[in-house]
């Protein structure tokens, strides 16, 4: 009873194109323990989104994947059930936050629709009433004043901070044991993203929800994790406790990552050791004379 | 003494949606000396980028007139006009055509304004990419095969192509991750010092602001809070307005927080 | 190109399409070389043989006047992918131009050609086909006009939908600022970006053009004889089901492998391309 909410081992994943295989991951392993607030950090196309789906048992549908390793949640290797099974964790025990609020929430439904779908999926036989009942009191808990107005619109009538309210509402009304939040309101200007940060911290809080937290804004991972890894190249290069890494950061990229964030409280663009040739690189080039983004 | 470069007196610009009308800038005056670099900040919906396409005449403003080195410009930009003044955006992936190489890209700014003989413009090319920070091959590429460092790298340059002393930079480094970002704020600041360029810097992230402009000025729904020198509007913000937004930065470093606890303080 | 090679190779139904349409293509070009009585595409009677049912030399029977089927099919194959062609170099080239326009500057523009566009798509294409080929004489340019203004109005749409989602991406707003001209964001910015849709799209369309071209012989109004057709020719052969099979099965069964050979590879196509949208 006291396996880790999520046990990544040695984590593999590559994907097979036209031109060959691209390594993507090679080798994470991480885990986050009961209660547990963990961050992933690391560059654009360093491979954070690729293992917050494969967690979500996302990427394992996939053709062109070549996935190895284990993802034990709560002691069970996702790799050994099936697709169903998979399928019927996510949105119940575990759940996803996208960056993009927006074009994560199905256009065409309005939200009460989406939420009643949500909550179908842990208690299929949930009535209308129900449903609308529970959608009204968890909006209200992630500070939505008029959940009813709400529940009534669709996505794109909503602003961006509302969006990721609803998503963060949606993500945890089945009180799920994991929550992974993909860069959550990278999407939104900084006062929104900051209260809709603090709501999330104080929802996880109250429902002791473990969570995956991924993210190159150093500022937010260091206000609201406990356990902070980084990922480079799609290695884990360095773990620790989220204050320790910040005060005595040991791998150079770690290093680089920390003083490349600017201050506000110093003037002068951040100073920082980095064999740039390493940083601009192009990331993995697909296709050398690619004519598709 | 510094010329004045840019000038905006009361500048105001409102949309119709449907029945209803947006004032998106009302009455925005504001003045911009040679070599400078001032941020425009506020949250989303504020005005920024609306002020943005009105001094780069993408629409003309409701009331109001823009000046460019004194002389008032026109509602409909002339080529030459177009020339004075040029806009990195943030996302470089779109800023870029996917179909046309880095190169040909580039080449554009040339080609419209007959900057250089025809039969010099590949070397001109190369010496933009390289003054980036690219090698010269990269003319050659599609976007496709850049990173979004690179991409960002190769929109500034295509900005430099057309020789404008003014560059608009709306949200330049939003899209990347804090290295890339460190490095694209440094060939900015590195730019601007070698070609004695102006800068209008939007964004919303407040500690690029502090490292990069010598002047704040805040928005709030489409009016100006606040303006000042970067160190006094960090350290001792008048309006409540200005202090929220600080206090709302996320931040890493001990004497950061410091700040901002001071600054929710004072917001009470 | 490896990798259009490997995507074709690697699906059973685009590969298909390639040997579908490769023996089409051969067989109208070649056909001169390939059927056995060339003679046999023109007005030719031979009463001794008519309406024979498939046997050594005609392996796929005779029609009514005696002339072997065969050779007439591949003959109305060179027919109608030429037809197909051009009536796509004609109709293409309008639906862009319209479409980039109305796209692209929008406003009374747009309200013009899209409403134009939106009347023709509006006329169930063979009663417009027909109208136009009733008052005009039945001849071979004839339909190649009616099938091209029931075509055009697809790809105006098509390239007016994609240039408006086009028009909002930041390269667009980029060579605006720089001061280029209207002309070269549409054709030099634009255009490319909408390029693989539309090959993919035309890619489709040569199957159905060459469809509604039988349709409208079938009906009496496309190619007149003798020049063989495959629509006219399942027409013909239609009143002597289920005796003289042979008049129908075959040029049905020409129709549907070239048909049937562009969608593949128009699918193909598309995943090369990429233009998924
Ligand atoms: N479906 C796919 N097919 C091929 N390559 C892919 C696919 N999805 C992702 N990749 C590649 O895998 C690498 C890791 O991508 P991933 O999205 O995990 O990066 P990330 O760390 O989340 O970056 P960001 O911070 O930009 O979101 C990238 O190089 C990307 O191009
Ligand atoms: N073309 C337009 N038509 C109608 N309304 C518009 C248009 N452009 C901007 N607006 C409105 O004007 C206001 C200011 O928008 P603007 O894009 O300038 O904000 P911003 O400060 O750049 O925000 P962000 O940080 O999200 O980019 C908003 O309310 C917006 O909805
Ligand atoms: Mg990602
Ligand atoms: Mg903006």
């Amino acid at each position: 009873m006291n396996a880790p909410t999520l046990d990544i081992r040695d984590l593999r994943l590559s994907f097979a194109g036209y031109s060959g295989t691209v390594d993507v991951l090679h080798g994470i392993s991480l885990t986050v323990r009961r209660e547990e607030r963990v961050a992933l950090v690391g560059e654009s196309g360093s491979g954070k989104s690729v293992t917050a789906r494969s967690v979500l048992g996302l990427m394992q549908s996939l053709q062109e994947t070549r996935i190895s390793g284990d993802i034990l949640f709560e002691g069970t290797d996702l790799g050994s059930m099936k697709e169903s099974e998979r399928r019927r964790l996510r949105g119940t025990r575990m759940s996803m936050i996208f960056q993009d609020p927006v074009s994560s929430l199905n256009p065409v439904f309005r939200i009460g629709v989406l939420f009643r779908e949500v909550l179908a999926r842990s208690n299929p036989g949930i009535s209308a009433r129900e449903a609308r009942e529970r959608a009204t009191a968890v909006l209200s808990e992630v500070s939505i004043r008029e959940p009813d107005r709400v529940l009534d619109s669709y996505p794109f009538q909503l602003s961006g901070g509302m969006n990721q309210r609803v998503m963060i509402a949606m993500a945890l009304v089945n009180e799920p044991a994991l929550l992974v939040a993909d860069e959550p309101g990278t999407a939104l200007d900084v006062t929104v993203q900051d209260q809709t940060l603090r709501l999330m911290h104080r929802l996880v809080l109250e429902h002791r929800t473990s969570v995956l937290f991924i993210s190159h804004n150093l500022g937010i991972v260091r206000e609201f994790t406990d356990r902070l890894y980084v990922i480079y190249r799609g290695r884990i290069v360095e773990e620790g406790p989220t204050q320790a890494v910040f005060q005595s950061p040991g791998h150079p990229y770690t290093r680089a990552l920390l003083a490349a964030v600017p201050r506000i409280t110093r003037n002068g663009i951040p100073e920082f050791d980095a064999d740039p040739a390493l940083f601009d690189a192009p990331r993995i080039v697909h296709e050398p004379t690619g004519d598709r983004p | 003494m510094t010329s004045i470069h840019l000038a905006l007196r009361s500048v105001s610009k409102s949309f119709r949606v449907g029945a209803r009308s947006v004032r998106a800038v009302e009455g925005i005056s504001v003045e911009v000396a040679e070599g400078e670099c001032l941020a425009i900040v506020g949250e989303s919906g504020s005005g920024k980028s609306t002020l943005a396409n009105l001094v780069l005449g993408v629409y003309a403003p409701d009331a109001g007139s823009i000046m460019l080195d004194g002389a008032t410009l026109p509602a409909r930009r002339s080529l030459a006009n177009r020339r004075m003044v040029q806009l990195v955006q943030q996302n470089p992936l779109s800023s870029l055509n996917p179909k046309r190489t880095v190169g040909a890209s580039i080449r554009l700014s040339l080609d419209v304004h007959g900057i250089g003989k025809p039969s010099s413009r590949a070397s001109r090319i190369g010496w933009l990419l390289e003054e980036v920070g690219l090698p010269a091959e990269f003319a050659e590429r599609s976007p496709a095969a850049l990173s979004g460092g690179q991409r960002q790298r190769v929109a500034i340059a295509r900005a430099l192509a057309c020789e404008s002393r003014l560059v608009v930079l709306d949200e330049p480094t939003s899209s990347l991750d804090v290295i890339v970002q460190a490095r694209i704020l440094r060939l900015l600041k590195d730019l601007r010092a070698a070609r004695g360029l102006t800068y209008v810097f939007i964004t919303h992230d407040l500690a690029v602001v502090r490292n990069v402009a010598d002047r704040v000025m805040v928005l709030k729904e489409g009016a100006r809070v606040e303006i000042g020198e970067t160190a006094r509007i960090f350290t001792c913000p008048e309006h409540a307005y200005t202090r929220g937004l600080i206090a709302a930065s996320p931040v890493i470093a001990q004497e950061e927080q410091d700040l901002r606890d001071r600054l929710r303080q004072g917001i009470g | 190109m490896r990798r259009s090679l490997a995507i074709i190779s690697a699906n059973p139904m685009s590969l298909t399409g390639v040997i579908l349409i490769a023996l089409v293509v051969v067989s109208a070009a070649l056909a001169d070389f390939i059927a056995p009585f060339p003679a046999h595409r023109g007005a030719v009677v031979d009463f001794a043989n008519f309406n024979q049912p498939p046997k050594w030399p005609n392996i796929m029977g005779t029609d009514l006047v005696g002339r072997d089927l065969f050779s007439r099919i591949l003959y109305a194959y060179r027919i109608s992918l030429i037809l197909g062609v051009v009536v796509l170099a004609l109709a293409v080239p309008v639906g862009i131009v319209a479409g980039l326009a109305a796209g692209y500057i929008g406003g009374r523009t747009q309200f013009v050609l899209m409403r134009t566009t939106d009347v023709f798509l509006s006329i169930p294409p063979l009663v417009l086909a027909m109208s136009i080929m009733g008052v005009l004489e039945p001849t071979l340019a004839n339909g190649m006009m009616a099938v091209t203004a029931m075509w055009w109005p697809w790809y105006s749409r098509l390239v007016f939908n994609i240039t408006l989602a086009e028009k909002e991406e930041g390269y667009v707003l980029a060579a605006e600022l720089i001061g280029a001209s209207r002309l070269h964001i549409m054709f030099r910015e634009i255009l490319p970006n909408c390029l693989p849709a539309i090959i993919t799209k035309m890619t489709l369309d040569l199957g159905f053009v060459i469809l509604i071209a039988s349709s409208l012989s079938f009906l009496g109004l496309g190619v007149q004889p003798p020049t063989p057709d495959l629509g006219s020719m399942v027409a013909q052969g239609a009143s002597y089901l289920p005796d003289s099979w042979w008049l129908t099965v075959f040029p049905g069964l020409a129709i549907l492998v070239a048909v049937f050979g562009f969608n593949l590879l128009g699918d193909a196509l598309r995943d090369i391309l990429g233009a998924d949208r």
